[in-house]
């Protein structure tokens, strides 16, 4: 099995590539729905940002170690658990993939929940709903397996759990800048039409375009 | 075949039994004991979170009555009412708590504007452009500020565009007064009804000039309050409630009007609810 070398280059690539060039929410589209539910007000985006940054690293760890020690066929990695019940060339990957993956997500939200329950009761009232749903936020299913899947190669251990972190750090960006945005926004004479969510999607549409001019900044290997 | 089956089972079961001991585990440290006594006290307030009783919402209130830290009387939306039921659900004796309403501290009546002001509705939005909107320095905007942010709807914008306070609906929260960032709004007990309508501190000349309404610091109130409830401090007369007994001895002397008698409005509102 190839992997990447580890090298501090590589790691600056991931750094910008996750949160500028495909920035999870304005390149790549996922995770919108806690991006409008719950960029009102900064203090809750940010607290928002981090949960999600958290549960992403967390996740790609963890997902990276069952996709090399549970999913993949022991004669590509010399490493699956199961080899004795499946033999060497057998895969569980095509099956057990998402829904393993699924799993591994949703028991971080409970832990994450838990947590702020527990020391941030006030960040745990301004997020509501939109905390359990990180479950199903796409964003973290899409680090998952864009670090598994995406390549032909399989990136090394430390790489994957650093693109989770940096894919977190470019959801948290994005959503402290629209939470900015959308303060100033609160405030605008504007028709009863478009306030609220439409303006607050005329806004993404154009932030989005404007992150499309980080394109040539690096060529991802 | 079977051989994939299984472990696909096993493996699955087995994460899922890993992540399970995890989570319990977690719970079991993490775990966040609510007091069943707090839930009750929370169903009781009125979800406002408007943080009149210095507390940042009715959660933190809730925990704090819950913990015996606070008296039961703080909630200025809740009244008396819910005063003396939290009271009972706690079983401790509260002290009477007086009504109060918001009052406003301006009446630009006829106040010339300065300026033509068309950029964001917001009178803290007004101020990062200019200091005021009326000659007078210290005059109400008039943008609404207090009246959008105010949780129960209690005021509303004179076609002059000052704040009326509907006293109907006023809990005397104070949230108008936080907001208000020219410092127009204070909120007074209810059993005061003589109130200054005008905050200018500027000298008296500059301040008739501004406003023919604005207390010009002439002192004539101040000779006439019987109990010396009444000062003049940097140009402006100041009451203070813990002496003024209402008597409205003042309003008719000021020269400008611009102390308000609030007894009237409020009997006659009385008699015709």
């Amino acid at each position: 099995m190839q992997e990447y070398t580890v090298d501090m280059g590589s790691f600056f690539a991931i750094l910008i590539s996750m949160v500028f060039v495909s920035n999870f929410v304005l390149a790549r589209f996922l995770g919108l729905c806690p991006f409008i539910g719950v960029t009102k007000r900064t203090d809750s985006a940010f607290g928002m940002g981090m949960a999600v940054t958290f549960v992403m690293t967390l996740a790609s760890a963890v997902t990276w170690l069952i996709h090399r020690y549970v999913l993949l066929a022991h004669s590509v990695t010399g490493a699956n658990i199961f080899v004795r019940f499946i033999g060497p060339e057998t895969s569980l990957e095509p099956v057990l993939r998402t829904i393993s993956y699924i799993l591994v997500i949703a028991t971080l939200v409970q832990l994450v929940e838990m947590f702020l329950k527990k020391s941030v009761p006030a960040l745990y009232q301004s997020l509501g709903i939109f905390l359990p749903l990180i479950t199903t936020n796409c964003a973290v299913l899409g680090v998952a397996l864009l670090n598994t899947t995406a390549t032909e190669e399989v990136l090394t251990f430390p790489a994957a759990v650093f693109q989770g972190f940096c894919a977190g750090l470019g959801f948290l960006v994005v959503m402290i800048l629209m939470s900015g945005i959308r303060e100033r926004l609160e405030v605008l004479d504007l028709p009863e039409a478009v306030k609220g969510i439409p303006i607050a999607l005329v806004a993404t549409a154009l932030m989005a375009l404007a992150f499309t001019g980080f394109g040539g900044l690096i060529t991802v290997p | 075949m079977s051989g994939l089956v299984i472990a696909s089972v096993v493996a699955l079961g087995g994460l899922g039994v890993i992540f399970a001991i995890g989570l319990a585990l977690a719970n079991a440290k993490l775990a966040v004991h609510r007091d069943p006594l707090t839930q009750e006290i929370l169903e009781l307030l009125p979800g406002a979170n408007c943080g009149a009783c210095g507390l940042a919402g009715c959660a933190a209130y809730a925990e704090a009555l819950a913990a015996g830290k606070v008296p039961a009387n703080l909630c200025a939306p809740g009244g008396a009412e819910l005063s003396s039921q939290l009271a009972d659900i706690l079983g401790v004796e509260v002290e009477d708590q007086e009504g109060a309403f918001a009052i406003v501290h301006c009446n630009r009546s006829e106040a010339k504007q300065s300026v033509d002001y068309h950029g964001i509705k917001d009178c803290k939005a007004a101020l990062l452009v200019r200091d005021r909107i009326y000659d007078c320095e210290y005059a109400c905007l008039g943008l609404g500020t207090c009246a959008r942010e105010c949780p129960f709807d209690a005021i509303v914008m004179s076609p002059e565009g000052l704040p009326i306070i509907i006293e109907e609906k006023c809990t005397a929260c104070g949230v108008c007064a936080r907001v208000c960032p020219k410092d127009i709004i204070s909120v007074e007990k209810s059993t005061s009804f003589v109130h200054i309508q005008c905050c200018s501190r500027d000298k008296g000349g500059v301040a008739r000039k501004n406003c023919r309404r604005a207390c010009i610091a002439c002192g004539r109130c101040a000779k006439i309050c019987p109990v010396d409830a009444i000062e003049i401090k940097e140009f402006l007369a100041i009451i203070d409630y813990e002496k003024c007994i209402s008597c409205g001895k003042c309003v008719g002397e000021c020269p400008t009007g611009a102390i308000g008698n609030y007894r009237q409005m409020r009997r006659r509102k009385a008699s015709v609810a």
